[in-house]
């Protein structure tokens, strides 16, 4: 009789465990899944802000094309846009300061895609501390004018945006 | 005995049942989460790509006469006058959005580019399209940007459409 009553007490417990270790896989699944969602929330909103950027720095005088562009597309005079990233960077901290009220903790890069075979990239601004892992990056089409020359280049405007 | 031993096994089926409807219920919910978080950054990552890109390339000078895609374009459609060496517009024009999108866009991005004169593919452009074969499926959004509309003219309209597949 008490041999019996020690078994069914081994299975009382032995549910109680499976039961346990059921609640704690739970947790664990749910824990992951929460992080793995905020961390998808996250880079949404490191896009959204590459977006805000982007209007941002295609909406800037200093850099804008003198005449409008037919089909409204974002234009940059290209001796306007080596201008500014000679004086957005952090050796130039009074200049720096305006640029980083705009673009924050991010990086932008035109690169310059067609007609010239010997593509140039240009760093329009470019957050001190760049050494973050931990970026989203995002491209927007771009004409860069070259005034001299008056051509219109296809040109990519990369955004980094750090955390 | 036999009675509770049959009584208990039946518990433990019911519970093994529950736990494992519970289980299944939450995957299918967290996998459809998933699915439309992905499919809306890829709609956040390339709306702008998408929406500036015909823009940009219909303004972009090209080595022939400093004419730009979107004067290559006209000619091919209405004039045929324009001579890039050995190349005529279309076979210019061609050569200038291929070297464009295949730089602009990398795998991730299935698009499919074409230029449509009065809704009809444009003789003598192809359709451009970074996979083969074509994959645009039902989820897709389209970019129509005019290159020449002169309503009610001989010529009429001239459209660029870059259409980006999921």
């Amino acid at each position: 009789m008490r041999k019996k009553g020690q078994i069914q007490n081994m299975e009382s417990i032995s549910v109680m465990i499976i039961i346990a270790i059921l609640i704690v896989l739970g947790i664990v699944f749910g824990f992951n899944q929460r992080t793995a969602d905020l961390k998808i929330q996250r880079t949404e909103i490191k896009e959204i802000d590459a977006t805000g950027i982007a209007l941002k720095a295609g909406g800037l005088k200093e850099i804008k094309c003198s005449s409008a562009v037919d089909s409204g597309a974002v234009c940059f005079d290209y001796y306007r846009l080596k201008a500014i990233s000679e004086i957005s960077i952090p050796d130039e901290p009074e200049y720096y300061e305006y640029y980083y009220g705009l673009f924050k903790k991010s990086q932008i890069t035109v690169n310059m895609i067609y007609p010239d075979a010997d593509a140039e990239t240009i760093t329009m601004y470019e957050y001190a501390d760049s050494t973050d892992q931990n970026v989203s990056t995002s491209y927007f089409p771009v004409i860069v004018y070259e005034p001299v020359t008056k051509k219109n280049v296809f040109s990519i405007m990369e955004i980094r945006v750090y955390s | 005995m036999k009675k509770n031993a049959q009584i208990e096994i039946a518990g433990l089926i019911i519970i093994v049942v529950l736990v494992s409807l519970v289980l299944l219920f939450t995957l299918s919910i967290n996998i459809n989460k998933v699915k439309n978080v992905v499919s809306e950054q890829k709609t956040i990552r390339h709306t702008q790509l998408r929406e500036r890109f015909g823009p940009v390339l219909l303004e972009t000078t090209t080595d022939c006469s400093n004419k730009n895609v979107r004067e290559l374009l006209i000619d091919c459609a209405f004039i045929n006058q324009i001579q890039c060496g050995a190349l005529d517009s279309c076979a210019k024009a061609n050569q200038v959005m291929s070297t464009i999108t295949e730089k602009t866009f990398d795998d991730f991005y299935v698009f499919k580019l074409e230029v449509l004169k009065n809704d009809a593919q444009l003789n003598g452009i192809n359709v451009i399209e970074n996979t083969n074969p074509p994959r645009c499926g039902d989820e897709k959004y389209t970019e129509t940007q005019p290159a020449y509309t002169n309503i009610g003219s001989v010529y009429g309209n001239l459209v660029l459409v870059l259409t980006q597949c999921y």
